[in-house]
């Protein structure tokens, strides 16, 4: 083959990946949100592994430590346990008489929702940008869940899914900066915009100047818009600043999750959360 | 066979940077391999295969982050052009010039990440996020020689012309 017909093939080869690029940039992001996903799934199964065993040496990791700085504490504890024990005996009884009420409740629960209970999800990895915030769970369509779905942990908000798979799902987190949550503080009930700022943390927007803001106070999702439902705790006040020419208050809130903490997620399917938002209008 | 290794090579680095490198993260950052493995093949190919491996790389990054489709792919483009405009003038081999190179392009590539970013989006936490390049540049400096010392292994190991030619 003559060499300048190869070399402008591999030319033109250049040319038209970057008008691939440059067009992939204009493409809606729920078609390109369906591209990743499609592409990424394959590799979901071996991340899921990988997560895993990095999991168990990490935890292994953590048990030898506290074995080395527990052995002191052992005596003490066993006096403790036997005074405990004695207790154990007598709440059990009680114990038992609430699992069957609890029985009783869930099995209502089971007959009447039975569309709407959440998912477990494991979460098998993170984003690979150092500016953006996101996880990968193990959740996708053939579990039930879909885009928009609520994801938290132990009532505490921590994303919302922005691409789907049918094996595994994409979650945006609160701490993306592209992340924006209508949120109130439990105390003065005051609004505001809670924004991701890609360093773990979170600022809250759009709060007036003239409200009165302590540190720990604390900030959950007001549920205006309908994205988001009420209630879900999102973090605490760490700092609060006001500059003399500004309308509004510079705020930064700690999420009560920690991303790297936390293996495991819930799912809450967006029916289930309309639903709740509809059931509140009535009950108002 | 290169795009083969080219490619079992993104994948690995794809599945690490998702699964593995969220452990060893300081302060937030955690080492870019997609970014240390563009210095590695720009410095170490020709111009119009390390510019198609760019765009691998770039597309791969794409599809395991969240944001717009197909910035990573252009980012990644320009600047392994640029490294593939001045590794001529500079030696390539030396891990000093490795480590220099991993830095600058890591700055380069986050500020115009940003710069793409805060078109997209506005977000208040911009300069937070403008005052961490200088540490993920820092954090890619250090990961330098122990990844360019694997991906040589590796390469040898299975034959990439290019690198087989430089050593000799």
């Amino acid at each position: 083959m003559n060499p300048d017909f190869g070399r402008s093939i591999k030319s033109s080869i250049i040319y038209i990946l970057v008008i691939i690029s440059i067009s992939l940039l204009t493409i809606p992001a729920s078609i390109t949100n369906n591209i990743k996903v499609t592409i990424a799934s394959p590799l979901a199964p071996v991340q899921k592994i990988i997560s895993q065993t990095s999991d168990l040496f990490k935890n292994s990791l953590k048990k030898l430590a506290s074995i080395a700085s527990n052995t002191q504490k052992n005596e003490e504890m066993e006096e403790e346990l036997f005074l405990l024990k004695n207790k154990i005996v007598k709440q059990q009884d009680d114990i038992n008489t609430y699992k069957r009420k609890l029985e009783i409740v869930s099995i209502f629960k089971k007959d009447n929702y039975s569309d709407r209970k959440p998912i477990i999800a494991d979460i098998i990895g993170y984003d690979v940008s150092n500016f953006r915030k996101s996880i990968i769970i193990d959740v996708g369509t053939k579990q039930g869940a879909s885009v928009g779905d609520i994801i938290v942990f132990g009532n505490a908000l921590v994303g919302r899914i922005s691409a789907i798979g049918r094996s595994s799902g994409r979650v945006i987190l609160i701490t993306d900066p592209a992340s924006n949550v209508p949120s109130r503080f439990l105390q003065s009930r005051t609004q505001g915009m809670v924004q991701g700022t890609a360093d773990g943390t979170c600022i809250m927007k759009y709060v007036p100047r003239q409200t009165e803001i302590n540190e720990s106070d604390k900030v959950v999702s007001s549920g205006i818009g309908g994205a988001f439902p009420r209630s879900l705790y999102i973090g605490d006040v760490v700092e609060v600043k006001q500059k003399n020419a500004k309308l509004f208050k510079d705020i930064k809130i700690k999420p009560r999750i920690a991303i790297s903490k936390i293996e495991h997620v819930l799912v809450i399917k967006k029916q289930s959360v309309e639903s709740l938002s509809e059931s509140e209008v009535n009950y108002q | 066979m290169p795009w083969i290794t080219i490619i079992s090579v993104i994948l690995c680095i794809s599945l690490i940077q998702t699964t593995l490198l969220q452990h060893i993260s300081v302060l937030g950052i955690q080492p870019d391999l997609f970014i240390i493995f563009l210095v590695f093949h720009s410095l170490n190919s020709k111009l119009e295969r390390s510019l198609h491996t760019n765009w691998t790389i770039g597309f791969a990054k794409d599809c395991f982050s969240e944001g717009l489709f197909g910035l990573n792919t252009v980012l990644f483009v320009i600047v392994g052009y640029m490294i593939s405009m001045i590794k001529d003038n500079i030696y390539g081999r030396h891990l000093a010039t490795q480590i220099s190179v991993t830095f600058i392009i890591s700055i380069i590539y986050n500020f115009l990440f940003l710069f793409m970013f805060s078109i997209s989006f506005t977000s208040a936490g911009l300069l937070p996020m403008v005052l961490k390049c200088p540490l993920i540049a820092i954090y890619n400096s250090i990961i330098v020689p122990p990844a360019f010392w694997l991906l040589n292994k590796f390469y040898s190991s299975f034959g990439f012309p290019s690198v087989r030619r430089k050593t000799r």
